[in-house]
């Protein structure tokens, strides 16, 4: 009863939340919302029982995304919101009621269904090297689907490289941020390092640990702690591309030497498992930091 | 004893949730940007630290505890530091949208640091002329 009292609130704000970062009159009130409900988000995923996404949600949906949205807000230079006009509105209706009509009568069924997955994953998990299901789903059983997402990334980054401008900002930092983000730095290294060592037995993983390091290098980069990154920076490109390139070099080695595609030979898998992760975090870590602050320049006054 | 700690622990939560409505309603209430800062950060770090209270309480090792202590401490120095970088940025934007008690919500907020403009809200900086009305 409880339980259901819990969930109905969360479903209840997620909806009133995203209802008003939508609706809100101001560019700055909506992204605020969003990251509000971001974080309601996570604690969804939690009630759900998906605490890696959790974790993904909070750090890269609400935190990481809300960097940059408040970033790309103060080069907008706009502050009020253009209301919808009534045929937008009418339009986004038309489309959107039909499809969530169908999108529940097909689901609807599917609350009774049990996948035989978890089970299957379970049954498997000695032989997968690593004692996370979602883990050894994700970097074992699945690790086609992780090379793809990698890749994505990868894709998805250079895409918006392509349209970042090089914007010139004139402004100084405060020392209190400077001193706040020279003290959380290393506290999120360290809470990085040791959930992409965690992601093995307990929620954890590669994303959401690189994404926790892109936090904290973004912090530094915005009170210049750091120097100004940019593509052109040869240690940075190679970081970017150092996931993929690890993975499907790993990939191709198996599918020639071993015994298949991704097939990780017997004995090896915790080994190879942790190389490729701390690999795709760094990646991943370098490839959040440079779409939040890359290609930026300040001109000291 | 256990039974003893989680019985203990209720009272606990409901206070802190009591600190956090609080909170929340100093944020919906309060006049100006800063006074809401004020408001949100005092009493939702209170708020989480009975939280961290009742779930120290209820929790197995003591590990757990000492992580609980850690977050809280963390939480603290964080909203601290988030809740004096906003009040300069407000200080900085006087006039802005997130300014005034929700009324007028124009403006532009990539407004670059112009001098103090003291235009709806209450605060009055450290200015020479003004009563001494400002914390």
């Amino acid at each position: 009863m409880i339980d259901l009292f819990l969930d109905s609130v969360i479903a209840l704000l997620l909806i009133v939340l995203a209802a008003g970062a939508l609706f809100s009159p101001t560019l700055f009130g909506g992204v605020t919302l969003f990251v509000a409900f971001g974080v309601t988000m996570a604690l969804a995923w939690v009630r759900m029982g998906a605490v890696d996404l959790a974790l993904a949600e909070a750090i890269i949906g609400a935190g990481l995304t809300g960097a940059l949205l408040l970033i790309a807000l103060r080069q907008s230079r706009r502050g009020g919101m253009v209301p919808p006009r009534k045929v937008h509105l009418l339009s986004a209706a038309a489309i959107m009621l039909p499809l969530a009509a169908l999108l529940i009568l097909t689901a609807w069924p599917a609350r009774e269904l049990s996948s035989p997955l978890p089970a299957l994953a379970q049954a498997n998990l000695d032989a997968s090297g690593v004692t996370n299901p979602v883990t050894a789903t994700l970097m074992n059983f699945r690790a086609w689907d992780t090379l793809l997402e990698l890749a994505v990334l990868l894709l998805a980054f250079l895409g918006v490289k392509q349209l970042l401008p090089t914007h010139k900002h004139t402004l100084q930092p405060w020392p209190l941020l400077l001193a706040w983000s020279l003290h959380l730095a290393p506290l999120l290294v360290i809470a990085g390092c040791y959930i992409v060592w965690r992601g093995s037995d307990a929620p954890g993983g590669a994303f959401q640990a690189g994404a926790l390091l892109a936090a904290g290098a973004v912090m530094l980069r915005l009170a210049l702690v750091l120097p100004p990154l940019r593509w052109s920076q040869w240690p940075l490109r190679v970081l970017v591309v150092a996931g993929v390139l690890v993975f499907i070099t790993l990939a191709a080695l198996t599918a020639w030497l071993g015994e298949g595609w991704l097939d990780y030979p017997n004995g090896w898998s915790k080994p190879l498992i942790v190389m490729v992760e701390m690999v795709a975090a760094l990646s991943i870590a370098t490839t959040l930091t440079l779409l939040v602050v890359g290609e930026g320049e300040e001109i000291r006054s | 004893m256990n039974e003893l700690l989680m019985l203990l622990s209720w009272p606990v939560m409901v206070l802190s949730l009591f600190f956090f409505a609080t909170g929340s309603l100093g944020l919906l209430r309060f006049p100006d940007a800063v006074c809401r800062l004020h408001a949100v950060t005092k009493a939702d770090t209170v708020g989480l630290g009975f939280l961290a209270l009742a779930m120290a309480l209820r929790a197995d090792d003591w590990q757990a505890r000492i992580l609980l202590l850690a977050v809280w401490l963390l939480a603290m120095a964080s909203g601290a530091t988030t809740c004096q970088l906003l009040a300069r940025y407000s200080r900085d934007h006087q006039g802005d949208s997130f300014n005034s008690s929700g009324g007028n919500s124009s403006g532009d907020i990539a407004v670059k640091s112009t001098p103090v403009k003291n235009t709806s809200s209450k605060l009055t900086p450290a200015k020479k002329g003004t009563n001494g009305n400002d914390d």
